[in-house]
């Protein structure tokens, strides 16, 4: 066979290189330079968004209302992707953008990243757009508008929300001969129920309660410390608000749940066990969320919702508004993404997509709409988180929050799996940690 | 016929210039060797193996001596991260979680692998079903698998507790207690860890040479001696190639974590990978996660020179 003379390799070979490097230039640029391309011309503005929603009748009514307002909007063309596999990776996916300069015009994020999040110098401060004429920044409810707002300048756009309040199954009560909770009920009558519905024989257990020390620990402990005077920052910000009788009140109502034996300590990451649980009545009540009621309600559960408890009278809730960013391109196009968001938080949108996904609207004027009228009439006890949006609390966007939480999840913790070992020892060391952590987060 | 008188022609004109123009070799051909193009045939490849290779390498280094929150402009700190994690409990607390699990999965997972590779290795009925089942827990992903034993071992609800309660043991914490949960973890590992030792001892064994097990009994081995004399010796390179891989499957450890326990309760399960997730990605301090997985890093490269050169010594011994 006659040898194939490097010349011909040769030929072959730079080709193939080239084609290679072009790909990869390809790859690294070719979305920003797409980006830009729509902001120059004078032509429609095309944006995109990341929504971060995992597949779901939500995200269906949410591409068709992205689909309504591409028609309804000639001048501008939203495309809207996931972004990220679901919301709880969306922070990874929006950081690595921002570190490779090339975020997307919009993306979604929980409340809990946007201090983190808005650190960038990228993000688009809308403190005068959404104060400007026809966006309505007051009809958003207050707790929305302070979990957007970071020193007096709005970050974001407030997103859908959530709101703490108790969730229970009304047949395990008739079981056990106890009265379904009213409203004004305190902690201590929580607990005394919780004890009175456990019954081991059966296999049911009167309280649930996420232990697993994470984000999912400490969001429905806030409520505890707020109602008892504590705070999640004290008031110059340099240290925790909780190192007191208001953290350690909350402690020891969870540790005598854990006493009694009537509290199911969900140690599994995010909710799931607790709330198959509940589903399939082995567990009485629990402090729960307002999307949670569809999967309830598919499981045929015969629930009742009530207020949280209070403590000293007070009966603050807690209030999750996640949060739309937008990251700066040309100036048409961050105009474009704020004409979306403030389209999409009106309140038809906020109703209809709200009403789809089991998440509450950012508008009081929402829940008056004819498709939030019908999700709530066919929802049995969404009202009564509703009801709590208007002085529900919101916890401070720092963006040493999650170190915060993470402290203070452990001293959660160790209140529920255990029944002894010193409560207010595990408080303090939860406070010295959290401190340490505000003293060295920038 | 043509390929004979071509090395004929070739072989002498490239053994001389070798030995007599060594010193008049052009700056080109010292930097790019004698043969030039062929480093255009590779460099597609080169090309592509250190954008994806060796850039992040690189760039994870130089992370490692930055306070970055991917967010912000980034501050260098030059050894400020190295210097706050060797006084970081939580780090310590992490190596050593790591290394007790690598304690227990390495040993039992090769232990096993082998008895049951011996037990498998002969012609008894049904042979290919005992074969098959001890092989699935190995491909099972770890998420499923950690799904299932999170049921299994629910301290309230769970299979275990109710096994434990009808032979009159008390309820365990499990999953849900600081000091059982990091053991637990590592059950689990060893259940699906030792399916491949055994794939990798069964596919050995066959090499043991049978005339060698059968001399050994000819001359009066008894079970024990031709396993400790015979097949022990065949199946070394095998061992200490499991004993490295093995190490590094463990010391990486993170998906069991995630979907079990999430390093709690109460940070007992938190390993090294595991604390680099949680630093650079929740609490976006991605110098410093950084920093933790370049030590992680240079352990596994050390633990890797280290086995290479144990194997070449007893290669040369043997």
């Amino acid at each position: 066979m006659q040898r194939t003379s490097p010349r011909r390799w040769l030929r072959a070979a730079i080709p193939a290189t080239v084609v290679v490097l072009a790909c990869m230039l390809a790859a690294c640029g070719g979305s920003s330079s797409s980006n830009s391309g729509g902001g120059r011309s004078a032509g429609p503005v095309t944006i995109t968004v990341w929504h971060g929603q995992s597949a779901g009748p939500g995200t269906d009514k949410l591409m068709a209302l992205v689909a309504e307002f591409n028609r309804t909007h000639p001048g501008i063309t939203v495309n809207a992707s996931p972004g990220s596999t679901g919301t709880e990776s969306i922070l990874q996916k929006v950081t690595a953008a921002l570190a490779g300069g090339d975020p997307p015009n919009v993306a979604y994020s929980f409340g809990s990243n946007v201090a983190n999040i808005s650190r960038s110098p990228q993000v688009v401060d809308l403190t005068n757009t959404v104060k400007g004429a026809g966006w309505g920044w007051n009809g958003y409810y207050p707790a929305y508008r302070d979990g957007v707002t970071i020193n007096g300048k709005v970050v974001a756009v407030p997103g859908p929300g959530d709101s703490l309040a108790i969730i229970y199954n009304k047949r395990l009560f008739r079981r056990a001969g106890v009265p379904e909770p009213r409203a004004g009920w305190t902690w201590d009558d929580y607990r005394a129920l919780a004890k009175r519905l456990t019954d081991k024989g059966a296999g049911v257990y009167g309280a649930a309660f996420q232990s697993g020390g994470s984000l999912d620990s400490t969001w429905p402990f806030w409520p505890m410390v707020w109602q008892r005077g504590g705070e999640v920052l004290s008031a110059d910000g340099k240290s925790v608000g909780w190192n007191d009788q208001s953290g350690l009140g909350g402690l020891q109502f969870l540790r005598g749940l854990a006493q009694d034996g009537s509290v199911y300590a969900d140690t599994s990451p995010g909710y799931p066990k607790m709330l198959n649980l509940f589903n399939n009545g082995s567990v009485a009540m629990y402090e729960g969320d307002p999307w949670q009621l569809p999967t309830i309600k598919a499981a045929r559960i015969d629930y009742g919702v009530a207020p949280l408890p209070s403590a000293n009278g007070n009966g603050t809730t807690i209030v999750g508004p996640d949060a739309w960013f937008v990251f700066r391109h040309s100036a048409a196009q961050d105009r474009a993404a704020a004409e979306f968001l403030q389209w999409l938080t009106a309140p038809r949108q906020d109703a209809e997509w709200n009403a789809a996904t089991g998440n509450l609207p950012s508008r009081a004027a929402s829940t008056a709409q004819p498709a939030w009228q019908a999700y709530a009439k066919a929802t049995p006890g969404l009202s009564v988180f509703t009801d709590g949006l208007g002085s529900g609390k919101v916890v401070p966007r720092v963006a040493s929050y999650s170190a915060i939480s993470d402290a203070l999840g452990e001293a959660i913790q160790s209140a529920v799996i255990k029944t002894t070992g010193n409560l207010e020892d595990a408080l303090h060391a939860a406070a010295d940690k959290a401190n340490s952590a505000i003293a060295t987060t920038p | 016929m043509h390929g004979t008188t071509q090395a004929v022609d070739v072989a002498p004109s490239a053994g001389t210039p070798l030995t007599t123009s060594r010193p008049r070799r052009s700056l080109k051909e010292r930097v790019f060797g004698e043969t030039p193009s062929a480093w255009l045939f590779i460099l597609p490849a080169v090309v592509l193996l250190a954008t994806i290779y060796v850039v992040p390498f690189g760039w994870s280094l130089l992370l490692s001596f930055k306070a970055d929150d991917l967010v912000t402009p980034s501050r260098w700190v030059g050894l400020g991260n190295y210097r706050a994690l060797a006084k970081d409990p939580q780090f310590g607390a992490a190596v050593r979680h790591t290394l007790v699990y690598a304690a227990l999965y390495v040993p039992l997972t090769i232990g096993l692998g082998m008895t049951f590779a011996l037990m498998l290795n002969r012609r008894i009925r049904f042979i290919g079903i005992y074969r098959t089942l001890i092989i699935v827990p190995f491909v099972v992903s770890y998420a499923v698998q950690g799904i299932l034993f999170s049921f299994i071992f629910d301290s309230q609800y769970g299979l275990a507790n109710a096994a434990l309660h009808a032979v009159g043991i008390g309820r365990q914490g499990f999953f849900n207690d600081p000091g059982q949960a990091l053991y637990l973890i590592a059950l689990v590992g060893v259940w699906s860890g030792t399916g491949f030792c055994l794939i990798v001892f069964l596919a050995a064994l066959q090499d043991v040479p049978r005339e060698l097990m059968e001399a050994a009994w000819i001359d009066g081995a008894r079970r024990w001696g031709v396993f400790r004399h015979v097949i022990v010796p065949t199946l070394m390179p095998i061992i200490v190639f499991l004993l490295l891989w093995q190490t590094l499957i463990a010391l990486q450890l993170f998906d069991l974590v995630y979907v079990t326990t999430n390093g709690g309760p109460l940070e007992s399960t938190t390993v090294v990978v595991f604390f680099v997730y949680e630093k650079a990605f929740r609490l976006l301090s991605a110098g410093y996660g950084a920093a933790a997985a370049y030590l992680v890093g240079l352990g596994l490269i050390a633990l890797a020179v280290l086995s290479s050169f144990v194997r070449n010594r007893w290669m040369r011994s043997a």
